[in-house]
């Protein structure tokens, strides 16, 4: 496979460090190599789009243009970087005006910016899946894991993922419901309410751990279920990234997929599943 | 504007996964735009309760494109000066006009209050830096956000 460029985006080098670390790790073990785009940018989260449209396009452009010169694709992990990066690319192929002053003020031509992919999409891709059966040396068979997709993802990957990874997605209703990650920034108080709900609902339908694809969930259901843990007695779910339960079945070790980082425990989720 | 088509179904409402907390509910806010009161939607809390998580969008049995409806409103109000913007916004857009990237003491919104018992949890994990990452080139960033501050004036 040719390089890929790789856009982190500003979580994945803090909050949701462990997204980043296992990522790249899995990527090396599974033959995807990716190189970081030079000197990236923040994508303007969710408040480029909330105060300024035109910093909503220009943020992002300006990474598709710092990518330009690795591939022509560029795989980003966040959902949200995701869409930022996709809608910016759409508005730049018929925006002829934006075009021209992004060129102006990153003194660059702009054309032929690469297209964003989703890291989920990378990974779940059928040859993907099938090397990832071949190189296993483990199995999340017995573990029941609820696929979070969170309000940005409106596909079944994680479910195929799961089946590829020898276990299976438990059947819940709430796959797609908001975390309320993109306002927790100003109103923790509203966001810890829709963690609770959605964690009990998981609960409910037997789920032992719950797998995302998204940093804002990760942070969300992760931290605020810890920060909740005061107020109630019942057992915490733990969380992963996608990227870090591809690791663990392919034999790679627990902490090196940043297992220690998170603030739920994960060993009680590991030992059910049988891989530690 | 399509918020005409709207016949108060209020099944946004339903949905809505912060609906329990706004002073509006969605099909509420509709209701006022068609009745040309957008003062005080600009002036809501619910405004900025709006994740744009698009359920509502899914639901709506016109399509009206609620969420894109918000984020304009957002921008309207920022622009007018209406209701109290949320500084959350505010803040995370001045980090990133000054260092190029945010902080994830910004994004969780762990500044103050209640939160700043987690801190030291996350300093402890690498999950929030004391000397963070920023973009080399400033003074793309610079012309970019000088960009934005022309297009806010000219309208």
């Amino acid at each position: 496979m040719s390089e890929l460029a790789y856009y982190p985006g500003c979580l994945n080098h803090t909050a949701s460090r462990e997204y980043d670390e296992s990522l790249r790790l899995v990527a090396d073990k599974l033959d995807i190599p990716l190189r970081e785009v030079p000197d990236w940018n923040c994508c303007g989260g969710n408040s480029a789009s909330s105060l300024d449209i035109g910093l909503a396009y220009t943020l992002p452009a300006r990474n598709l243009v710092q990518a330009h010169t690795i591939s022509k694709e560029v795989v980003v992990p966040c959902p949200i970087c995701y869409e930022n990066l996709l809608e910016s690319k759409q508005e730049l192929a018929h925006n002829e005006a934006l075009a021209a002053s992004l060129a102006e003020a990153l003194d660059t031509e702009v054309r032929d910016v690469p297209e964003p992919l989703s890291a989920l999409q990378i990974f779940t891709a059928e040859t993907v899946l099938e090397k990832i059966r071949l190189y296993a040396r483990k199995s999340l068979s017995g573990l029941k894991v609820a696929a979070y997709y969170g309000c940005r993802q409106k596909t079944e990957s994680l479910d195929q993922l799961l089946l590829a990874l020898g276990g299976e997605g438990l059947n819940w209703p709430y796959r797609n419901e908001c975390c309320g990650g993109r306002i927790s920034g100003g109103n923790d108080k509203i966001a810890k309410t829709m963690v609770g709900r959605i964690v009990d609902m998981a609960r409910e339908c037997g789920a032992e751990a719950i797998v995302t694809a998204c940093p804002l969930c990760h942070a969300n259901l992760d931290l605020r279920q810890f920060q909740l843990r005061r107020d109630q007695n019942t057992p915490l779910i733990p969380v992963f990234y996608f990227t870090q339960l591809i690791g663990l079945t392919l034999g790679i070790d627990p902490s090196a997929l940043g297992l220690n980082k998170h603030f739920v425990s994960t060993e009680r989720a590991l030992t059910s599943a049988g891989i530690k | 504007m399509e918020v005409r088509q709207c016949e108060q179904c209020a099944k946004c409402s339903g949905g809505c996964p912060t609906g329990f907390a706004m002073d509006y509910l969605p099909h509420q806010i509709v209701r006022l735009l068609q009745l040309e009161l957008k003062e005080t939607v600009l002036e809501s809390q619910a405004l900025w309760l709006c994740t744009d998580c698009k359920i509502c969008l899914s639901l709506c049995p016109h399509q009206i494109n609620l969420p894109n409806i918000m984020k304009e409103l957002k921008r309207e109000a920022r622009m007018s000066g209406a209701g109290k913007v949320q500084a959350y916004h505010d803040a995370f857009l001045a980090s990133v006009e000054r260092y190029g990237r945010t902080s994830a003491a910004l994004a969780l919104g762990i500044r103050n209050g209640s939160d700043k018992e987690i801190r030291w949890p996350l300093l402890k994990r690498g999950k929030i830096k004391v000397f963070r990452g920023r973009v080399h080139d400033k003074v793309a960033m610079k012309r970019l956000f000088a960009q934005g501050k022309r297009r806010t004036l000219d309208v």
